[in-house]
Protein backbone atom coordinates (compact mmCIF):
# COMPACT_ATOMS: atom_id res chain seq x y z
CA UNK A 1 0.00 0.00 0.00
CA UNK A 2 2.85 2.24 1.39
CA UNK A 3 4.71 1.02 -2.28
CA UNK A 4 1.25 2.51 -3.97
CA UNK A 5 1.13 5.65 -2.18
CA UNK A 6 4.52 6.72 -3.36
CA UNK A 7 3.75 5.88 -6.80
CA UNK A 8 0.97 7.42 -6.90
CA UNK A 9 2.61 10.71 -6.17
CA UNK A 10 5.91 10.07 -8.20
CA UNK A 11 3.30 9.92 -11.17
CA UNK A 12 1.41 12.62 -10.30
CA UNK A 13 4.59 15.35 -9.90
CA UNK A 14 6.00 13.42 -13.01
CA UNK A 15 2.51 14.34 -15.12
CA UNK A 16 2.47 18.26 -13.75
CA UNK A 17 6.04 18.47 -14.57
CA UNK A 18 4.84 17.46 -18.26
CA UNK A 19 1.92 19.29 -17.74
CA UNK A 20 3.78 22.74 -17.30
CA UNK A 21 6.14 21.80 -20.47
CA UNK A 22 3.50 20.70 -22.18
CA UNK A 23 1.91 24.50 -21.76
CA UNK A 24 5.11 26.25 -21.98
CA UNK A 25 5.33 24.40 -25.59
CA UNK A 26 1.76 25.68 -25.86
CA UNK A 27 2.86 29.01 -25.24
CA UNK A 28 5.58 28.44 -28.21
CA UNK A 29 2.39 27.44 -30.48
CA UNK A 30 0.46 30.35 -29.84
CA UNK A 31 2.81 32.48 -30.42
CA UNK A 32 4.01 31.16 -33.60
CA UNK A 33 0.60 31.04 -34.87
CA UNK A 34 0.39 35.07 -33.59
CA UNK A 35 3.54 35.53 -36.17
CA UNK A 36 2.13 33.73 -38.52
CA UNK A 37 -1.48 35.65 -38.75
CA UNK A 38 0.99 38.96 -38.21
CA UNK A 39 -0.48 39.66 -34.88
CA UNK A 40 3.22 41.05 -34.11
CA UNK A 41 2.37 43.47 -31.83
CA UNK A 42 0.15 40.57 -29.64
CA UNK A 43 3.34 38.51 -29.67
CA UNK A 44 5.67 40.63 -28.65
CA UNK A 45 3.48 41.26 -25.88
CA UNK A 46 3.38 37.67 -24.54
CA UNK A 47 7.24 38.01 -25.14
CA UNK A 48 7.49 40.26 -23.06
CA UNK A 49 5.93 38.37 -20.06
CA UNK A 50 7.69 36.48 -17.66
CA UNK A 51 6.77 32.32 -17.65
CA UNK A 52 5.45 32.52 -21.53
CA UNK A 53 8.51 30.92 -22.47
CA UNK A 54 11.31 29.70 -20.47
CA UNK A 55 14.48 29.18 -23.27
CA UNK A 56 16.53 32.25 -22.92
CA UNK A 57 17.34 31.29 -26.50
CA UNK A 58 13.85 30.02 -28.07
CA UNK A 59 12.94 34.01 -26.08
CA UNK A 60 15.47 35.65 -27.64
CA UNK A 61 14.95 34.22 -31.40
CA UNK A 62 10.97 34.72 -31.41
CA UNK A 63 11.42 38.52 -30.17
CA UNK A 64 14.38 38.84 -33.20
CA UNK A 65 12.01 37.17 -35.72
CA UNK A 66 9.10 39.33 -34.42
CA UNK A 67 11.05 42.28 -34.87
CA UNK A 68 12.23 41.57 -38.24
CA UNK A 69 8.52 40.97 -39.05
CA UNK A 70 7.76 44.41 -37.98
CA UNK A 71 10.46 45.68 -39.89
CA UNK A 72 12.79 46.79 -37.04
CA UNK A 73 15.69 45.48 -38.80
CA UNK A 74 18.22 46.88 -36.58
CA UNK A 75 16.38 45.40 -32.82
CA UNK A 76 15.88 42.20 -34.71
CA UNK A 77 19.93 41.76 -35.64
CA UNK A 78 20.68 42.48 -31.92
CA UNK A 79 18.18 40.39 -30.38
CA UNK A 80 19.29 37.39 -33.10
CA UNK A 81 22.88 37.80 -32.02
CA UNK A 82 21.70 36.89 -28.59
CA UNK A 83 21.17 33.16 -29.44
CA UNK A 84 23.86 31.13 -28.14
CA UNK A 85 26.01 28.52 -30.02
CA UNK A 86 24.56 25.71 -28.77
CA UNK A 87 20.60 26.40 -29.30
CA UNK A 88 19.00 24.47 -32.31
CA UNK A 89 17.83 27.75 -33.89
CA UNK A 90 21.08 29.08 -33.98
CA UNK A 91 21.73 28.70 -37.55
CA UNK A 92 18.57 30.19 -38.09
CA UNK A 93 19.26 33.17 -36.14
CA UNK A 94 22.23 33.95 -37.48
CA UNK A 95 21.02 33.55 -40.75
CA UNK A 96 18.42 35.73 -40.29
CA UNK A 97 20.44 38.16 -38.30
CA UNK A 98 22.71 38.86 -41.56
CA UNK A 99 19.92 39.21 -43.34
CA UNK A 100 18.72 41.90 -40.79
CA UNK A 101 21.93 43.43 -40.69
CA UNK A 102 22.21 43.73 -44.93
CA UNK A 103 18.62 45.42 -44.97
CA UNK A 104 19.89 47.85 -42.04
CA UNK A 105 22.97 48.52 -44.34
CA UNK A 106 25.52 47.05 -41.86
CA UNK A 107 27.15 45.11 -44.98
CA UNK A 108 30.68 44.82 -43.80
CA UNK A 109 29.11 43.28 -40.17
CA UNK A 110 27.23 41.24 -41.90
CA UNK A 111 30.03 40.09 -43.79
CA UNK A 112 31.90 39.02 -40.88
CA UNK A 113 28.95 36.84 -39.23
CA UNK A 114 29.20 34.45 -41.70
CA UNK A 115 32.63 33.29 -39.52
CA UNK A 116 30.55 32.70 -36.68
CA UNK A 117 28.95 28.85 -38.32
CA UNK A 118 30.68 26.35 -37.43
CA UNK A 119 32.38 24.56 -40.01
CA UNK A 120 29.74 21.45 -40.27
CA UNK A 121 27.42 24.16 -40.45
CA UNK A 122 29.34 26.42 -43.09
CA UNK A 123 30.58 23.46 -45.10
CA UNK A 124 26.58 21.92 -45.00
CA UNK A 125 25.34 24.88 -46.54
CA UNK A 126 28.15 26.50 -48.25
CA UNK A 127 26.17 26.83 -51.58
CA UNK A 128 23.94 29.42 -49.85
CA UNK A 129 26.09 31.30 -47.86
CA UNK A 130 28.60 31.99 -50.70
CA UNK A 131 25.16 32.96 -53.00
CA UNK A 132 24.41 35.58 -49.60
CA UNK A 133 28.29 36.64 -49.80
CA UNK A 134 28.21 37.18 -53.27
CA UNK A 135 25.00 39.32 -52.63
CA UNK A 136 26.83 41.02 -50.40
CA UNK A 137 29.53 41.62 -51.89
CA UNK A 138 27.36 43.18 -54.72
CA UNK A 139 25.57 45.51 -52.45
CA UNK A 140 29.01 46.54 -51.68
CA UNK A 141 29.41 47.00 -55.33
CA UNK A 142 33.22 44.91 -54.66
CA UNK A 143 32.82 43.17 -57.90
CA UNK A 144 35.73 41.33 -58.48
CA UNK A 145 35.20 39.02 -55.19
CA UNK A 146 31.41 39.06 -56.77
CA UNK A 147 32.67 36.92 -59.46
CA UNK A 148 34.65 35.02 -57.77
CA UNK A 149 32.23 33.77 -55.57
CA UNK A 150 30.24 33.55 -59.01
CA UNK A 151 31.93 30.94 -60.01
CA UNK A 152 31.84 28.42 -57.41
CA UNK A 153 28.12 28.73 -58.48
CA UNK A 154 26.61 25.35 -59.82
CA UNK A 155 23.42 26.21 -60.75
CA UNK A 156 21.96 22.78 -59.93
CA UNK A 157 19.77 23.49 -56.72
CA UNK A 158 16.20 24.54 -57.87
CA UNK A 159 16.12 26.48 -54.57
CA UNK A 160 19.07 28.33 -55.47
CA UNK A 161 19.37 28.68 -59.25
CA UNK A 162 16.85 31.52 -59.98
CA UNK A 163 18.27 33.92 -57.13
CA UNK A 164 22.07 33.29 -58.87
CA UNK A 165 20.66 34.16 -62.23
CA UNK A 166 19.48 37.00 -60.87
CA UNK A 167 22.19 38.23 -58.92
CA UNK A 168 24.40 37.76 -62.10
CA UNK A 169 21.87 39.58 -64.35
CA UNK A 170 21.92 42.57 -61.50
CA UNK A 171 25.72 42.69 -61.30
CA UNK A 172 25.41 43.64 -65.13
CA UNK A 173 22.76 45.97 -64.37
CA UNK A 174 24.76 47.87 -61.66
CA UNK A 175 28.06 48.06 -63.46
CA UNK A 176 26.29 49.73 -66.20
CA UNK A 177 24.33 52.18 -63.99
CA UNK A 178 27.19 54.34 -63.50
CA UNK A 179 28.05 54.55 -67.53
CA UNK A 180 25.82 57.69 -67.26
CA UNK A 181 27.23 61.17 -66.26
CA UNK A 182 25.78 63.97 -65.11
CA UNK A 183 27.91 66.80 -66.52
CA UNK A 184 27.17 65.26 -69.73
CA UNK A 185 24.08 65.68 -69.35
CA UNK A 186 24.05 69.16 -68.33
CA UNK A 187 26.45 69.71 -71.57
CA UNK A 188 23.68 68.57 -73.66
CA UNK A 189 20.37 70.45 -72.11
CA UNK A 190 22.83 73.68 -72.82
CA UNK A 191 22.95 72.80 -76.27
CA UNK A 192 19.38 71.70 -76.81
CA UNK A 193 16.95 72.06 -74.31
CA UNK A 194 15.74 69.10 -72.49
CA UNK A 195 18.15 67.05 -74.62
CA UNK A 196 20.06 65.94 -71.15
CA UNK A 197 16.36 64.56 -69.43
CA UNK A 198 16.22 62.78 -72.59
CA UNK A 199 19.75 61.51 -72.25
CA UNK A 200 18.53 60.69 -68.15
CA UNK A 201 15.36 58.51 -69.39
CA UNK A 202 12.75 61.40 -68.65
CA UNK A 203 11.57 62.11 -71.90
CA UNK A 204 7.80 63.52 -70.79
CA UNK A 205 9.83 66.19 -69.10
CA UNK A 206 12.10 66.44 -71.96
CA UNK A 207 9.47 66.94 -74.42
CA UNK A 208 7.80 69.87 -71.56
CA UNK A 209 11.44 71.41 -71.01
CA UNK A 210 11.84 71.68 -74.82
CA UNK A 211 8.74 73.51 -75.34
CA UNK A 212 8.81 76.02 -72.83
CA UNK A 213 12.74 77.05 -73.24
CA UNK A 214 11.97 77.60 -77.31
CA UNK A 215 8.52 79.05 -76.04
CA UNK A 216 10.30 81.75 -73.99
CA UNK A 217 13.28 82.01 -76.38
CA UNK A 218 10.65 82.80 -79.45
CA UNK A 219 9.19 85.27 -77.19
CA UNK A 220 12.23 87.04 -76.27
CA UNK A 221 12.95 86.64 -80.56
CA UNK A 222 9.67 88.34 -81.07
CA UNK A 223 9.89 90.85 -78.44
CA UNK A 224 13.14 91.88 -80.12
CA UNK A 225 11.42 91.75 -83.43
CA UNK A 226 9.01 94.35 -82.71
CA UNK A 227 10.58 96.74 -80.59
CA UNK A 228 13.74 96.59 -82.20
CA UNK A 229 15.11 97.62 -78.98
CA UNK A 230 17.61 95.48 -77.00
CA UNK A 231 16.65 96.67 -73.44
CA UNK A 232 12.67 97.41 -73.88
CA UNK A 233 10.56 95.76 -71.06
CA UNK A 234 8.76 93.04 -73.65
CA UNK A 235 12.86 91.58 -74.08
CA UNK A 236 14.02 92.18 -70.54
CA UNK A 237 11.08 90.30 -69.14
CA UNK A 238 10.66 87.86 -71.34
CA UNK A 239 14.82 87.17 -71.67
CA UNK A 240 14.65 86.85 -67.65
CA UNK A 241 12.44 84.03 -68.06
CA UNK A 242 14.37 82.18 -70.64
CA UNK A 243 17.08 82.45 -69.04
CA UNK A 244 16.05 81.58 -65.84
CA UNK A 245 14.61 78.76 -67.55
CA UNK A 246 17.41 77.80 -69.45
CA UNK A 247 19.91 77.53 -66.57
CA UNK A 248 17.66 75.83 -64.60
CA UNK A 249 16.90 73.15 -67.16
CA UNK A 250 20.67 72.45 -67.57
CA UNK A 251 21.00 72.01 -63.55
CA UNK A 252 17.86 70.15 -64.06
CA UNK A 253 19.44 67.94 -66.44
CA UNK A 254 22.50 67.24 -64.19
CA UNK A 255 20.43 66.37 -60.89
CA UNK A 256 18.22 64.19 -63.31
CA UNK A 257 20.90 61.81 -64.00
CA UNK A 258 22.65 62.22 -60.08
CA UNK A 259 19.10 61.08 -58.74
CA UNK A 260 18.60 58.52 -61.59
CA UNK A 261 21.37 56.39 -60.70
CA UNK A 262 20.50 56.98 -56.87
CA UNK A 263 17.01 55.58 -57.62
CA UNK A 264 18.28 52.68 -60.10
CA UNK A 265 20.88 51.61 -57.51
CA UNK A 266 18.04 51.65 -54.82
CA UNK A 267 16.11 49.27 -57.12
CA UNK A 268 19.02 47.42 -57.39
CA UNK A 269 19.81 46.99 -54.01
CA UNK A 270 15.88 45.89 -53.54
CA UNK A 271 16.14 43.27 -55.88
CA UNK A 272 19.57 41.87 -54.45
CA UNK A 273 18.46 41.67 -51.30
CA UNK A 274 15.41 39.77 -52.01
CA UNK A 275 17.45 37.26 -53.97
CA UNK A 276 19.56 37.08 -50.90
CA UNK A 277 16.13 36.77 -48.44
CA UNK A 278 14.45 34.17 -50.57
CA UNK A 279 16.76 31.48 -50.64
CA UNK A 280 17.50 32.33 -46.48
CA UNK A 281 13.55 31.61 -46.01
CA UNK A 282 13.56 28.54 -48.14
CA UNK A 283 16.47 26.96 -46.13
CA UNK A 284 15.67 28.54 -43.03
CA UNK A 285 12.49 29.22 -42.12
CA UNK B 1 -5.71 -7.38 -7.63
CA UNK B 2 -2.23 -6.03 -9.30
CA UNK B 3 -4.39 -4.52 -12.42
CA UNK B 4 -6.63 -2.85 -9.80
CA UNK B 5 -3.77 -1.01 -8.50
CA UNK B 6 -2.36 -0.22 -11.49
CA UNK B 7 -6.09 0.78 -12.98
CA UNK B 8 -6.59 3.26 -9.99
CA UNK B 9 -3.09 4.80 -10.30
CA UNK B 10 -3.81 5.30 -13.95
CA UNK B 11 -7.31 6.64 -13.56
CA UNK B 12 -5.85 9.04 -10.39
CA UNK B 13 -3.34 10.60 -12.79
CA UNK B 14 -5.87 10.70 -15.98
CA UNK B 15 -8.26 12.61 -13.61
CA UNK B 16 -5.19 14.84 -12.43
CA UNK B 17 -4.74 16.04 -15.92
CA UNK B 18 -8.15 16.59 -16.84
CA UNK B 19 -8.66 19.08 -14.01
CA UNK B 20 -5.52 20.62 -14.38
CA UNK B 21 -6.51 21.31 -18.50
CA UNK B 22 -9.58 22.83 -17.54
CA UNK B 23 -8.27 25.00 -14.46
CA UNK B 24 -5.89 26.04 -16.98
CA UNK B 25 -8.61 27.65 -19.78
CA UNK B 26 -10.65 28.75 -16.29
CA UNK B 27 -7.67 30.52 -14.86
CA UNK B 28 -7.15 32.10 -18.81
CA UNK B 29 -10.62 33.39 -19.01
CA UNK B 30 -10.52 34.61 -15.57
CA UNK B 31 -7.27 36.58 -16.27
CA UNK B 32 -8.49 38.15 -19.40
CA UNK B 33 -12.33 39.14 -17.97
CA UNK B 34 -10.13 40.43 -14.99
CA UNK B 35 -8.09 42.25 -17.41
CA UNK B 36 -11.49 44.16 -19.62
CA UNK B 37 -12.73 44.76 -16.56
CA UNK B 38 -10.21 46.77 -15.53
CA UNK B 39 -9.99 48.94 -18.74
CA UNK B 40 -6.55 46.33 -20.20
CA UNK B 41 -8.58 46.17 -23.64
CA UNK B 42 -5.38 45.42 -25.36
CA UNK B 43 -4.10 43.01 -22.88
CA UNK B 44 -7.46 41.41 -22.68
CA UNK B 45 -7.74 40.71 -26.40
CA UNK B 46 -4.59 38.71 -26.48
CA UNK B 47 -5.65 36.60 -23.59
CA UNK B 48 -9.25 36.16 -25.22
CA UNK B 49 -6.99 34.91 -28.41
CA UNK B 50 -5.07 32.31 -26.56
CA UNK B 51 -8.24 31.03 -25.09
CA UNK B 52 -9.90 30.75 -28.26
CA UNK B 53 -6.31 29.12 -29.20
CA UNK B 54 -6.36 26.41 -26.42
CA UNK B 55 -10.26 25.96 -26.31
CA UNK B 56 -11.72 22.44 -27.86
CA UNK B 57 -15.96 23.33 -27.82
CA UNK B 58 -17.16 25.67 -31.30
CA UNK B 59 -19.79 27.63 -28.73
CA UNK B 60 -16.42 28.52 -26.06
CA UNK B 61 -14.09 29.83 -28.79
CA UNK B 62 -17.00 31.78 -30.34
CA UNK B 63 -17.65 33.33 -26.90
CA UNK B 64 -13.61 33.68 -26.58
CA UNK B 65 -13.55 35.15 -30.33
CA UNK B 66 -16.40 37.62 -29.44
CA UNK B 67 -14.64 39.16 -26.29
CA UNK B 68 -11.62 39.58 -28.13
CA UNK B 69 -13.73 41.16 -30.75
CA UNK B 70 -15.12 43.38 -28.21
CA UNK B 71 -11.91 44.45 -26.99
CA UNK B 72 -10.42 45.45 -30.12
CA UNK B 73 -13.74 47.41 -30.64
CA UNK B 74 -12.95 49.54 -27.84
CA UNK B 75 -9.26 49.90 -28.97
CA UNK B 76 -10.79 51.29 -32.24
CA UNK B 77 -8.99 48.11 -33.69
CA UNK B 78 -11.33 47.64 -36.03
CA UNK B 79 -9.93 45.60 -38.70
CA UNK B 80 -8.50 43.17 -36.56
CA UNK B 81 -12.13 43.08 -34.55
CA UNK B 82 -13.46 42.44 -37.97
CA UNK B 83 -10.86 39.63 -38.95
CA UNK B 84 -11.46 37.86 -35.90
CA UNK B 85 -15.37 37.95 -35.93
CA UNK B 86 -15.35 36.59 -40.19
CA UNK B 87 -12.81 33.43 -38.33
CA UNK B 88 -16.25 32.71 -36.78
CA UNK B 89 -17.75 29.85 -38.29
CA UNK B 90 -21.46 30.15 -38.95
CA UNK B 91 -22.43 26.50 -40.11
CA UNK B 92 -25.49 25.04 -38.42
CA UNK B 93 -25.36 27.90 -36.10
CA UNK B 94 -28.28 29.29 -33.53
CA UNK B 95 -29.54 32.84 -35.18
CA UNK B 96 -28.45 34.66 -31.90
CA UNK B 97 -24.87 34.32 -33.71
CA UNK B 98 -25.37 34.63 -37.24
CA UNK B 99 -26.92 38.14 -36.21
CA UNK B 100 -24.23 39.03 -33.31
CA UNK B 101 -21.63 38.45 -35.57
CA UNK B 102 -22.88 39.89 -38.46
CA UNK B 103 -24.26 43.40 -36.66
CA UNK B 104 -20.50 43.59 -34.88
CA UNK B 105 -19.32 43.08 -38.13
CA UNK B 106 -21.58 45.89 -39.97
CA UNK B 107 -21.36 48.45 -36.77
CA UNK B 108 -17.66 48.09 -36.92
CA UNK B 109 -17.91 49.13 -40.69
CA UNK B 110 -19.90 52.11 -39.18
CA UNK B 111 -17.29 53.08 -37.01
CA UNK B 112 -14.70 53.25 -39.95
CA UNK B 113 -17.02 55.33 -42.30
CA UNK B 114 -17.46 52.06 -44.79
CA UNK B 115 -20.90 52.27 -45.59
CA UNK B 116 -20.73 50.26 -48.29
CA UNK B 117 -19.38 47.28 -45.87
CA UNK B 118 -22.41 47.72 -43.70
CA UNK B 119 -24.80 47.35 -46.61
CA UNK B 120 -23.29 44.22 -47.75
CA UNK B 121 -22.79 42.78 -43.88
CA UNK B 122 -26.40 43.85 -43.16
CA UNK B 123 -27.73 42.42 -46.52
CA UNK B 124 -25.90 39.39 -45.37
CA UNK B 125 -27.52 39.51 -41.98
CA UNK B 126 -31.13 39.49 -43.70
CA UNK B 127 -30.62 36.94 -45.89
CA UNK B 128 -28.68 34.41 -42.87
CA UNK B 129 -30.91 35.17 -40.33
CA UNK B 130 -34.72 34.10 -40.51
CA UNK B 131 -35.79 34.99 -36.92
CA UNK B 132 -37.38 38.66 -37.53
CA UNK B 133 -36.69 39.25 -33.77
CA UNK B 134 -32.82 39.67 -34.89
CA UNK B 135 -32.92 40.85 -38.00
CA UNK B 136 -35.25 44.06 -36.57
CA UNK B 137 -32.76 45.26 -34.39
CA UNK B 138 -30.31 45.93 -36.79
CA UNK B 139 -33.24 48.20 -38.18
CA UNK B 140 -31.60 50.94 -36.52
CA UNK B 141 -28.32 51.03 -37.52
CA UNK B 142 -29.49 50.54 -41.58
CA UNK B 143 -31.70 53.63 -41.28
CA UNK B 144 -28.08 55.44 -39.77
CA UNK B 145 -26.25 54.02 -42.90
CA UNK B 146 -28.63 55.00 -45.20
CA UNK B 147 -28.60 58.27 -44.13
CA UNK B 148 -24.58 58.48 -43.90
CA UNK B 149 -25.61 57.33 -47.98
CA UNK B 150 -27.91 60.02 -48.41
CA UNK B 151 -30.86 57.89 -49.08
CA UNK B 152 -32.86 59.72 -46.64
CA UNK B 153 -36.89 58.28 -47.43
CA UNK B 154 -35.38 54.49 -47.41
CA UNK B 155 -34.07 55.90 -43.82
CA UNK B 156 -37.70 56.77 -43.17
CA UNK B 157 -39.19 53.88 -44.14
CA UNK B 158 -36.74 51.59 -42.01
CA UNK B 159 -37.38 53.54 -38.52
CA UNK B 160 -41.21 53.54 -39.31
CA UNK B 161 -41.40 49.97 -39.43
CA UNK B 162 -38.92 49.74 -36.53
CA UNK B 163 -41.76 52.20 -34.88
CA UNK B 164 -44.66 49.89 -36.00
CA UNK B 165 -42.74 46.87 -34.64
CA UNK B 166 -41.92 48.44 -30.96
CA UNK B 167 -45.03 50.56 -30.18
CA UNK B 168 -47.76 48.61 -31.50
CA UNK B 169 -49.37 48.28 -28.70
CA UNK B 170 -48.73 51.70 -27.42
CA UNK B 171 -50.56 53.76 -29.89
CA UNK B 172 -49.85 57.00 -27.94
CA UNK B 173 -46.28 56.67 -28.35
CA UNK B 174 -46.63 55.19 -31.47
CA UNK B 175 -48.47 58.23 -33.14
CA UNK B 176 -45.67 60.18 -31.16
CA UNK B 177 -42.90 58.64 -32.31
CA UNK B 178 -44.17 58.85 -35.93
CA UNK B 179 -44.90 62.48 -36.11
CA UNK B 180 -41.02 63.15 -34.61
CA UNK B 181 -39.96 60.84 -37.26
CA UNK B 182 -42.59 62.47 -40.16
CA UNK B 183 -40.74 65.80 -38.96
CA UNK B 184 -36.98 64.34 -38.88
CA UNK B 185 -37.50 63.91 -42.73
CA UNK B 186 -39.66 65.98 -43.78
CA UNK B 187 -39.16 67.42 -47.19
CA UNK B 188 -38.32 71.06 -46.54
CA UNK B 189 -35.92 69.46 -43.60
CA UNK B 190 -33.99 67.31 -45.94
CA UNK B 191 -30.99 69.06 -47.18
CA UNK B 192 -30.51 69.81 -51.09
CA UNK B 193 -27.84 68.32 -52.62
CA UNK B 194 -25.74 70.02 -55.05
CA UNK B 195 -25.37 67.94 -58.58
CA UNK B 196 -21.50 67.55 -59.60
CA UNK B 197 -21.95 66.83 -63.01
CA UNK B 198 -24.32 69.84 -63.01
CA UNK B 199 -21.73 72.26 -61.88
CA UNK B 200 -19.02 70.68 -64.36
CA UNK B 201 -21.73 71.39 -66.94
CA UNK B 202 -22.05 75.29 -65.92
CA UNK B 203 -18.50 75.77 -65.49
CA UNK B 204 -17.77 74.65 -68.83
CA UNK B 205 -20.33 77.18 -70.21
CA UNK B 206 -19.52 79.42 -68.17
CA UNK B 207 -16.57 80.09 -65.93
CA UNK B 208 -16.90 80.60 -62.25
CA UNK B 209 -20.85 79.57 -62.85
CA UNK B 210 -20.18 76.24 -61.57
CA UNK B 211 -18.33 77.48 -58.30
CA UNK B 212 -21.39 80.09 -57.79
CA UNK B 213 -23.87 76.99 -58.33
CA UNK B 214 -22.13 75.75 -54.94
CA UNK B 215 -22.21 78.87 -53.12
CA UNK B 216 -18.73 79.29 -53.59
CA UNK B 217 -19.49 83.07 -55.32
CA UNK B 218 -15.48 84.48 -54.48
CA UNK B 219 -13.95 81.88 -56.34
CA UNK B 220 -16.60 81.95 -59.10
CA UNK B 221 -15.62 85.50 -59.75
CA UNK B 222 -12.08 85.00 -59.78
CA UNK B 223 -12.06 81.86 -61.83
CA UNK B 224 -14.15 84.00 -64.41
CA UNK B 225 -11.67 87.20 -64.34
CA UNK B 226 -8.75 84.48 -64.45
CA UNK B 227 -10.36 83.24 -67.60
CA UNK B 228 -11.28 86.37 -68.80
CA UNK B 229 -7.69 87.72 -67.85
CA UNK B 230 -6.46 85.02 -70.22
CA UNK B 231 -8.68 85.43 -73.36
CA UNK B 232 -7.33 89.51 -72.26
CA UNK B 233 -3.82 88.82 -72.90
CA UNK B 234 -4.09 86.69 -76.15
CA UNK B 235 -6.53 89.49 -77.44
CA UNK B 236 -3.51 92.11 -76.52
CA UNK B 237 -1.29 90.13 -78.01
CA UNK B 238 -2.85 90.07 -81.51
CA UNK B 239 -3.95 93.60 -81.32
CA UNK B 240 0.19 94.76 -80.67
CA UNK B 241 1.17 92.22 -83.21
CA UNK B 242 3.01 90.26 -80.53
CA UNK B 243 1.46 87.09 -82.28
CA UNK B 244 3.55 84.11 -80.66
CA UNK B 245 3.80 86.19 -77.54
CA UNK B 246 -0.16 86.74 -77.31
CA UNK B 247 -1.55 83.37 -78.42
CA UNK B 248 1.13 81.39 -76.25
CA UNK B 249 0.97 82.86 -73.33
CA UNK B 250 -3.02 83.46 -73.10
CA UNK B 251 -3.45 79.75 -74.29
CA UNK B 252 -1.40 78.31 -71.60
CA UNK B 253 -3.02 80.18 -68.61
CA UNK B 254 -6.54 79.63 -70.72
CA UNK B 255 -6.13 76.23 -70.35
CA UNK B 256 -5.19 76.24 -66.84
CA UNK B 257 -7.78 78.76 -65.52
CA UNK B 258 -10.63 76.92 -67.82
CA UNK B 259 -9.57 73.04 -66.69
CA UNK B 260 -9.10 74.00 -63.49
CA UNK B 261 -12.17 75.57 -63.03
CA UNK B 262 -14.35 72.49 -63.84
CA UNK B 263 -12.14 70.33 -62.01
CA UNK B 264 -12.66 72.45 -59.04
CA UNK B 265 -16.37 73.08 -59.60
CA UNK B 266 -16.72 69.59 -59.00
CA UNK B 267 -14.92 69.31 -55.98
CA UNK B 268 -16.21 72.37 -54.64
CA UNK B 269 -19.83 70.64 -55.16
CA UNK B 270 -18.72 67.09 -53.40
CA UNK B 271 -17.31 69.21 -50.64
CA UNK B 272 -20.76 71.07 -50.06
CA UNK B 273 -22.75 68.13 -49.86
CA UNK B 274 -20.49 66.76 -47.55
CA UNK B 275 -20.63 69.44 -45.35
CA UNK B 276 -24.89 69.90 -45.44
CA UNK B 277 -25.29 66.12 -45.34
CA UNK B 278 -22.82 65.67 -42.56
CA UNK B 279 -24.76 68.21 -40.00
CA UNK B 280 -28.01 67.15 -41.29
CA UNK B 281 -26.85 63.71 -40.36
CA UNK B 282 -25.30 63.89 -37.37
CA UNK B 283 -28.57 66.27 -35.92
CA UNK B 284 -30.89 63.03 -37.08
CA UNK B 285 -28.24 60.71 -35.29
CA UNK B 286 -29.09 62.37 -31.84
CA UNK B 287 -32.99 62.51 -32.26
CA UNK B 288 -32.80 58.74 -33.51
CA UNK B 289 -31.37 57.74 -30.22
CA UNK B 290 -33.44 60.16 -28.43
CA UNK B 291 -36.35 58.26 -30.08
CA UNK B 292 -35.01 54.70 -30.14
CA UNK B 293 -32.33 54.09 -27.41
CA UNK B 294 -33.24 54.42 -24.28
Amino acid sequence: MKLLVYFSAIQFAFFNATSMIAQINQNYVFINYLLQNEKNREALFLLNQPNEIKNTDTLNFLKGYNYYLMKKVDTAAVMLSKVSAISNLFSKAKSFEILNLLYAKKHSIALGKFDDFCMDTAFMYRHVFNTMKAGNYLLLRKYEKFDSLCNTFRYDDFRLTNEQMRLKELSIRARKNYSKSPIKAALLSSVVPGLGKFYAGKKGAAIASFATTTALGLMVVESYYRTKNIKSPQVITFGTLFTFFYAGNILGSYFSVQQQIKSSNGKINNEILASIHVPIIRFFK
Amino acid sequence: MKFLRVFTCLLFVFLSRLTYANNDTLKLKQFADSLFIVGNYFEASVYYQKLDFFLIGENEKNKAKLSAANANKILKQYDNAINILNAISLNDVHDSLIYEVKYQCALLNYLKNDFLQVEVYLNQLNYLVSDSNYTSKSWILQALNLNEQYKWQAAKEKLLMLNSRLHKNDSVLYKRVRKEIDGMYAMNQLPKLKSASKAIKMSSLIPGLGQCYTKNYGEGIASFISVASSVGIMAVGIVFQFYFTGIATGNMLLGKFYLGGIKRSEFLAEKYNYTIAKSFNQDLKLRIKQQFIP
